[in-house]
């Protein structure tokens, strides 16, 4: 009997136990990195939460993290960086349910409307650099670019979305992709050689086709 | 790119993975270039991964709100408070109104930018019951109870919200989103 019951304490430990410390002392401890990281997404996507969808968020987190959340956890990661993984993927999920939106899952529909805002973007971000691609159409520089970055290795085309597309500056993407700046500055002044070359070897092509 | 990949979740187990090569958690290079290589096909991990360094990373270095409130209070017969640590409350400003030794009772308040808030902490039979009010019309206001064991919500009807049955240990009221307040009551 007595055996009986140490084995059930046991199990009931390991139930509430996440490392050394309760789930309930891991919900208290980020309690207020978890209001704040919903504050912060909220800002950056522009989600216009009101102070009720976010308690209300903020209620469902916790019970997730509680429930199911934290015996998920494998350790690879911070408890705070799995925690804010969480919070995103409640906020949108959240976002999601008010707004009524049908999520896509056709993989070429996301594809194409992912293709079209990196050529937008880096088009704007890049065209300046290369004075005679403002001779070609955008779609002609677009596809250039394109087919140049798909052939890069695989931390050229991060780096390339990160700072090209997204516009985050060097040092951030020197951290982002765990290289040094100068590093960074390397690869970024080879990926714009690169596509100078690709845009000069076409555009004579088409100085060749129109005479 | 030719193969941007997807907006889809990717499996939870990716998903640490490319957290911990973030947050720094994982430094083998071999996995960490497999995570970066990942990202170029990921949409989904990718902007995971962003956000991490754009919105989590800045939290974490963030000092901690103005709004915290520490109380440390002791129980041995009765109420015995011992120690304010305060971050925008002077703590002269948190009174102990019905402090008295070998009284079961004890209550502050603390001061809102539109009133005051009462916390009223009631021992029972060994353990305690907590009644928050607020001195303004607060009705539909809300206040998480956080302990080591039970996290509780509860909604502000007639100006205040009770919490039963509360063991000793460290307990976390937050107020509205506005006010974090930390209890370390021990009972002696």
């Amino acid at each position: 009997m007595k055996k009986q019951r140490l084995y059930i304490l046991i199990i009931m430990m390991i139930n509430n136990m996440i490392g050394n410390k309760s789930k309930e002392e891991l919900l208290k401890e980020n309690f207020e990195y978890i209001d704040k990281s919903i504050r912060n997404v909220n800002n950056k996507y522009n989600y216009n939460l009101t102070d009720e969808d976010r308690e209300d968020i903020l209620q469902q987190i916790c019970l997730k993290l509680y429930e199911t959340g934290f015996d998920n956890f494998q350790w690879q990661c911070k408890v705070t960086t799995y925690i804010f993984k969480i919070v995103e993927n409640e906020i949108r999920s959240y976002v999601r349910k008010r707004n009524k939106i049908i999520v896509s899952t056709d993989l070429r529909k996301h594809d194409e409307q992912y293709n079209n805002n990196i050529t937008e973007d880096f088009i704007n971000n890049i065209s300046y650099t290369i004075d005679f691609a403002q001779q070609l159409t955008n779609d002609e520089v677009a596809k250039i670019i394109k087919d140049t970055v798909d052939a890069m290795p695989a931390l050229q085309q991060l780096i390339f979305k990160l700072h090209f597309v997204d516009g985050i500056k060097q040092e951030d993407v020197a951290k982002m992709c765990k290289r040094s700046q100068a590093t960074i500055a390397e690869h970024i002044g080879n990926i714009r050689k690169s596509i100078k070359q690709e845009v000069e070897k076409k555009f004579k092509g088409f100085i060749k086709e129109l005479q | 790119m030719g193969h941007l990949g997807n907006d889809l979740q990717c499996s939870s187990q990716m998903e640490e993975l490319v957290l911990g090569v973030a947050d720094g958690t994982i430094t083998d290079n071999a996995i960490i270039d497999e995570v970066l290589e990942h990202l170029v096909h990921c949409n989904y991990c990718y902007e995971l991964y962003k956000d991490y360094f754009i919105i989590a990373q800045p939290l974490l270095t963030e000092q901690h709100g103005d709004d915290t409130l520490t109380l440390d209070i002791d129980y041995d017969n009765g109420f015995i408070p011992l120690n304010v640590n305060a971050q925008s409350f002077a703590a002269q400003n948190v009174v102990a109104v019905l402090s008295k030794q070998k009284e079961p009772v004890i209550e502050f308040e603390i001061p809102l930018a539109d009133g005051a808030l009462t916390v009223r902490i009631i021992h029972v039979d060994g353990v305690f019951d907590i009644v928050v009010s607020n001195s303004n019309n607060s009705n539909g206001a809300k206040i998480f109870l956080l302990t080591d064991e039970k996290f509780e919500v509860a909604t502000l009807s007639n100006n205040r919200a009770t919490f039963t049955f509360i063991k000793p240990g460290i307990i976390t009221l937050i107020y509205n989103f506005k006010k974090i307040i930390t209890i370390k009551l021990n009972c002696k």
